[in-house]
């Protein structure tokens, strides 16, 4: 299948002012990272539905790199999450847009070390980041802005695609 | 077979507060430190209401709940950004566990806060305290009754039922019951937009900004006038037009309220800083206004702060290593501050150097000016020791010892370099009249003055010859001297 949303192009600058933690903790305060990713719609019919959050961030210790999603709920089967939305952007066809996001650095990460305990992991942006993969889900239909928890999921009949780009941040080489 | 709150990240007295206000503000909820966890009690003694009773339930449950106060960096265990979520259980609904954990993104989406959608599709405020008790709803259903439904949409949506329950309890407007949306994080856009704190609604006459009558329990105590009235005699003495006092008045206007709203739900602190910081301060402030009254050398001086002493050792004041621990305590808070060092808050606070260090930490969090904090933590040291080390230390009340020292070293106003010559000089000599008395004093306050403010050393140089703080051998250029 031929991919008809590609990105184009990914910037990280760091965001200028600390997080608005203070006073209620007392570390992991860093600050922010503005992630822009450029994506265009190539087809030259179809309207891209591209999802414009963040709903998943994982990191890869041994290669750092930091894996940054935006990608659709619907598109992948969150084990045990309940059920949420996330937003997404039109993209007509041939158009281009920006997605915006932010994300607070360092990263904490809960890793299981029982059944019932977990632990929390952090990386920082910073230092700990060496590539950052970006992957985007798009779909040919509208996902729904609302969800109605009382009634059964309607099955909107998208077929969800994704496309990905890559940003080099290796701050050593 | 109880609550623990999760102290990582110093966020537990945030989480105990969102508790707090689902107890109803009552008097009952408590917390005791564990080795890693604050245990929470609640024993109810107010009026009953929905969210107290199932508090109760949950608390006095055979099963263990834990509760982590987080910030909006972390993932959720499921992977996904915890802003997307605001707070998250982990229970596992398929087996018999006997804990569960949650998470709260106590930072409100670093400041964005939380919204939720009501029946006609505005945005609603999500507060912090409804988004614990809604996380509860789940664990009070999953875990403790064991009657949720079992899949992720119908438990949510008696999650919500009971949420509506607790906001209709707090005049907030109810969530709409079956539908929820994208972008939880945001303004709302129906109010209200604030939930009063517990603080607000128990002691709705109590100004909390305000250490002191945190630690004395009213704003009429007998002590609270005496800081009054200081402030407002002191504020005749200015230097460069600005009271010399201004920068430890306006520190203490900035991180007081932190202090004083922990100190609210808080005991064993509320306790720690009665005992160790506002009885010596008020003491301390009673040896500064006799001072600044008496003559360096009147014989009634040494025995009127010797009375002064006594009387703060009359009451309960604790043995002679707690203060001894308590000065050490507040002069390393002061020197922490001065050279900027990152204060680490105390899990919980349980002897005087929690209480120190807890006063450093909110200074620098909430950005006060850390000279004047750590001068009146200097001068509390110099009480404290004091008390223990009278009648030896009464030497140190006279001219060259380390109280008129303290004296000297009280944090400036930022220099007005406009100041007419005449009025800089009536300002000194009324400083040297009331404070600066003794010769000695006065050339460690003109070596410090012209080391601060090198810019005008000679307009300063001028003005201080002029008042009598200049010595034969004060060194004529201090910023030769420095360099």
């Amino acid at each position: 299948m031929t991919e008809w949303l590609t990105v184009d192009n990914v910037e990280m600058a760091r965001l200028p002012g600390g997080r608005n933690t203070a006073p209620y903790v007392t570390t992991h305060s860093s600050g922010y990272f503005g992630i822009r990713v450029s994506v265009t719609n190539h087809s030259a019919q179809e309207t891209a539905y591209v999802t414009a959050a963040i709903t998943g961030i994982e990191y890869e210790a041994q290669s750092r790199v930091l894996r940054v999603k935006f990608v659709a709920p619907e598109a992948v089967q969150y084990k045990q999450a309940r059920p949420v939305l996330v937003e997404h952007v039109p993209l007509g066809p041939h158009a281009e847009t920006v997605l915006e996001a932010r994300i607070a650095s360092p990263v904490t990460y809960l890793e299981r070390v029982s059944d019932t305990r977990w632990t929390p992991q952090v990386v920082d942006v910073d230092t700990d980041v060496d590539r950052i993969e970006l992957m985007v889900t798009y779909a040919d239909k509208p996902p729904p802005s609302r969800l109605n928890l009382a009634a059964e999921p309607a099955d909107i009949g998208a077929t969800w695609r994704r496309a990905e780009g890559v940003l080099s941040v290796n701050r050593h080489s | 077979m109880a609550i623990y709150i999760d102290p990582y990240l110093g966020s537990e007295s945030r989480v105990f507060d969102l508790l707090l206000k689902i107890s109803g503000c009552d008097p009952g909820l408590s917390s005791v430190p564990d080795v890693d966890s604050l245990d929470v009690r609640f024993t109810p003694k107010g009026a009953p209401s929905f969210s107290a009773n199932r508090l109760r339930e949950i608390v006095g449950s055979p099963k263990d709940v834990w509760i982590h106060g987080v910030d909006d960096s972390f993932m959720t265990v499921w992977g996904m950004p915890m802003i997307e979520y605001a707070g998250v259980t982990d229970v596992d609904r398929t087996a018999s566990t006997q804990e569960c954990s949650i998470w709260i993104d106590i930072t409100e989406a670093g400041g964005l806060g939380y919204r939720s959608l009501d029946a006609n599709g505005n945005y609603i405020y999500a507060p912090l305290a409804v988004i614990l008790f809604h996380e509860l709803a789940h664990v009070y259903h999953s875990l403790i009754v064991e009657d949720t439904p079992g899949d992720a949409a119908p438990d949510q949506l008696l999650a919500i039922a009971d949420e509506n329950q607790f906001r209709a309890q707090l005049g907030l407007p109810a969530r709409n019951p079956n539908v929820t949306m994208h972008t939880i994080y945001g303004p709302a856009t129906v109010g209200p937009t604030v939930l009063k704190g517990c603080n607000e609604t128990l002691f709705p006459d109590l100004c909390k900004c305000n250490i002191a009558t945190a630690a004395l329990g009213t704003p009429i105590a007998r002590q609270i006038v005496e800081f009054r009235r200081a402030k407002r005699d002191l504020e005749i003495l200015t230097f460069c037009g600005a009271p010399v006092l201004a920068p430890m008045w306006n520190a203490y206007q900035v991180f007081s309220p932190l202090v004083a709203g922990r100190m609210l739900t808080d005991a064993a602190l509320r306790d720690l800083m009665l005992q160790f910081g506002v009885q010596p301060a008020v003491h301390l402030l009673r040896i500064v206004r006799t001072y600044l009254g008496t003559s360096p050398v009147d014989a009634t001086l040494v025995a009127e702060i010797e009375r002064i002493i006594g009387d703060y050792l009359r009451a309960p004041s604790g043995s002679r290593d707690e203060l001894l621990s308590a000065a050490d305590a507040a002069a390393e808070a002061a020197r922490m501050l001065r050279a900027r060092v990152t204060v680490k808050p105390p899990k919980w606070c349980a002897v005087p150097q929690d209480l120190f260090t807890t006063i450093a930490f909110n200074v620098q969090v909430s950005g006060a000016d850390s000279e004047g904090a750590a001068w009146v933590l200097d001068g509390i040291a110099c009480f404290l020791r004091a008390a223990v080390e009278r009648p030896d230390w009464i030497e140190e009340v006279g001219p060259t010892g380390q109280f008129c020292s303290w004296l000297a070293q009280v944090p400036l106003p930022a220099i007005n370099a406009g100041i007419p010559q005449a009025q800089l000089a009536d300002e000194l000599t009324e400083l040297r009249a009331r404070i600066y008395r003794h010769p000695d004093v006065r050339k460690t306050f003109a070596h410090r003055v012209l080391t601060d403010f090198p810019a005008l050393e000679h307009k300063l140089r001028a003005a201080l010859d002029a008042a009598d703080y200049l010595m034969p051998d004060t060194p004529k250029s201090i910023v030769l001297q420095v360099n």
